[in-house]
């Protein structure tokens, strides 16, 4: 059965590199067979997940009436199709956001207050200049209140762009070397795990 | 000669070519060198400065795409953590199949291998929806979190391990994340490891890389492994070659590769402006 699994993964594998070649029906056939599955897996997950803990075990089972009250907003998000009353979907979505405004002023000055304390150092390193320059000439490139179109100031400016331009080269990079590490699992799956060609 | 050619290259040939090099060193390893970086190494020491039978929270954040470079990462902390007793607790917070058939897995195949059992030594909690919220509720209530079963559904007190583990404030010392993004870092700093002042480290997807050296650098992250790399920077450092390793030579190739063409693209451009100049 496993070896049957890894042979279904490699077909889907190639016929999804077929793209590479050029669009064609085999990358389409398996392009509409992931989404259909993802969306089929999605729908049973959600019925089986959210549904039916929370509603027919929580709900009716345990007479926890108080997730009606969610579940009757969230339900709110229907009225979209209802002609009329489309704002009714809004009440939903404002709730859904103020949760997580409160939410995220509540918990997230725990993880950014060190990086912002993290900032204030001796200048006793070059490291340390160069990242005390860094974050000055970015905060000042992204002030967009004060004219920098001569002098000092678009220079400095002109270091912060820089050093962004730097950080996405570099991020790329990343992306690039992380891509790469895709293609090693899916060789890993066809040469080793399906042709037992490699160890 | 023709340098515009060089910047024309047919992209389908890059990719054959891409391919064959880094399938070359699968057949045959060149075993060329990996350095070990100093992320890496704070990973290995935050681990190894733990009291023999500490709790470890594991957690395998990841689906299947970035699993070749997380998976290594798992094993080799397996390897670590049982060689000192630890104790590790296993969750998933991406991927409801994958992340904890991996964890399972990946975890198993050691524990088998250095005599370790599952429920007394280590568990795997599985997945749980709504990473933030599950999170919340496990730092007091483990138990309550989980929904009282692990990831096979067996009821948690039949399992002498979570005797001991009841909630991550008081039964957990070390936090070990492996993500590609969400739940990321954020989250687990937010709702655990900031408020109960509990170290924090693990490896991502490299894709992350960028994005965590500022965790790194203030301390909120004790050392990082990237990708794939880490993960075979780790098993060098735990003194376990494994699937990280293994990969290295052809991620290498890969990159020798790109490098080529991103310079011979370089030379094709420079000379052919030059020479249009020229005219």
């Amino acid at each position: 059965m496993e070896q049957f699994g890894n042979i279904v993964s490699s077909i889907c594998i190639l016929m999804a590199w077929s793209y590479l070649i050029k669009e064609n029906a085999v990358y389409n056939f398996a392009e509409h067979l992931l989404v259909g599955m993802a969306v089929g897996r999605g729908i049973a997950y959600t019925i089986e997940v959210q549904l039916q803990p929370r509603i027919v075990d929580g709900i009716i089972g345990q007479g926890r009436w108080s997730l009606i009250i969610p579940a009757i907003i969230g339900c709110l998000i229907y009225f979209r199709f209802v002609r009329g009353y489309e704002w009714v979907s809004r009440i939903c979505m404002a709730v859904w956001i103020g949760y997580g405004a409160g939410n995220f002023l509540a918990f997230n000055p725990a993880t950014y207050m060190p990086q912002i304390f993290d900032s204030f150092f001796k200048l006793d390193s070059i490291d340390n200049v160069i990242y005390f320059l860094v974050v000055i000439s970015i905060v000042w490139y992204f002030i967009f209140t004060v004219r920098k179109d001569s002098g000092f100031g678009q220079q400095f400016s002109m270091i912060g762009r820089y050093a962004l331009m730097i950080a996405f080269g570099s991020a790329y990079g990343s992306i690039t070397m992380a891509y790469l590490s895709l293609i090693i699992g899916q060789l890993q799956i066809i040469l080793r795990d399906t042709l037992h060609l490699v160890k | 000669m023709d340098w515009e050619k060089l910047q024309n290259i047919d992209i389908r040939i890059l990719y054959v070519i891409i391919l064959f090099c880094m399938a070359i060193p699968m057949f045959k390893p060149i075993g060329l060198p990996v350095a070990v970086s100093e992320n890496s190494r704070k990973v290995f020491q935050v681990i190894e400065d733990l009291p023999d039978g500490s709790v470890i929270w594991v957690s395998h954040d990841t689906g299947s795409g970035n699993a070749p470079e997380l998976n290594p990462m798992i094993s080799a902390l397996a390897r670590q953590a049982f060689r000192k007793n630890c104790k590790l607790v296993g969750t998933a917070f991406f991927s409801e199949t994958v992340g904890p058939t991996l964890l399972y897995d990946y975890i198993n195949e050691v524990a088998q291998e250095m005599g370790k059992e599952y429920g007394v030594d280590w568990i795997n909690l599985g997945y749980r929806i709504n990473a933030p919220a599950t999170l919340k509720i496990m730092v007091d209530d483990v138990w309550q979190g989980a929904g009282g079963v692990d990831w096979a559904g067996d009821p948690l007190d039949k399992f002498p391990l979570m005797q001991q583990v009841r909630s991550i404030r008081n039964d957990v010392d070390l936090l070990f994340v492996t993500t590609v993004g969400s739940p990321g870092y954020g989250d687990w700093m937010q709702y655990v490891a900031e408020p109960l002042n509990k170290p924090l480290t693990g490896g991502a997807s490299l894709t992350m890389y960028s994005g965590v050296q500022h965790y790194i650098r203030s301390g909120q992250l004790k050392g990082f492994l990237g990708g794939l790399r880490g993960a075979a920077e780790y098993e060098q450092l735990v003194d376990h070659p494994g699937q990280g390793l293994a990969g290295m030579d052809a991620q290498s190739m890969g990159h020798i590769t790109v490098l080529v063409f991103l310079l011979l693209g370089n030379i094709g451009y420079f000379m052919a402006r030059s020479k249009n100049g020229r005219q």
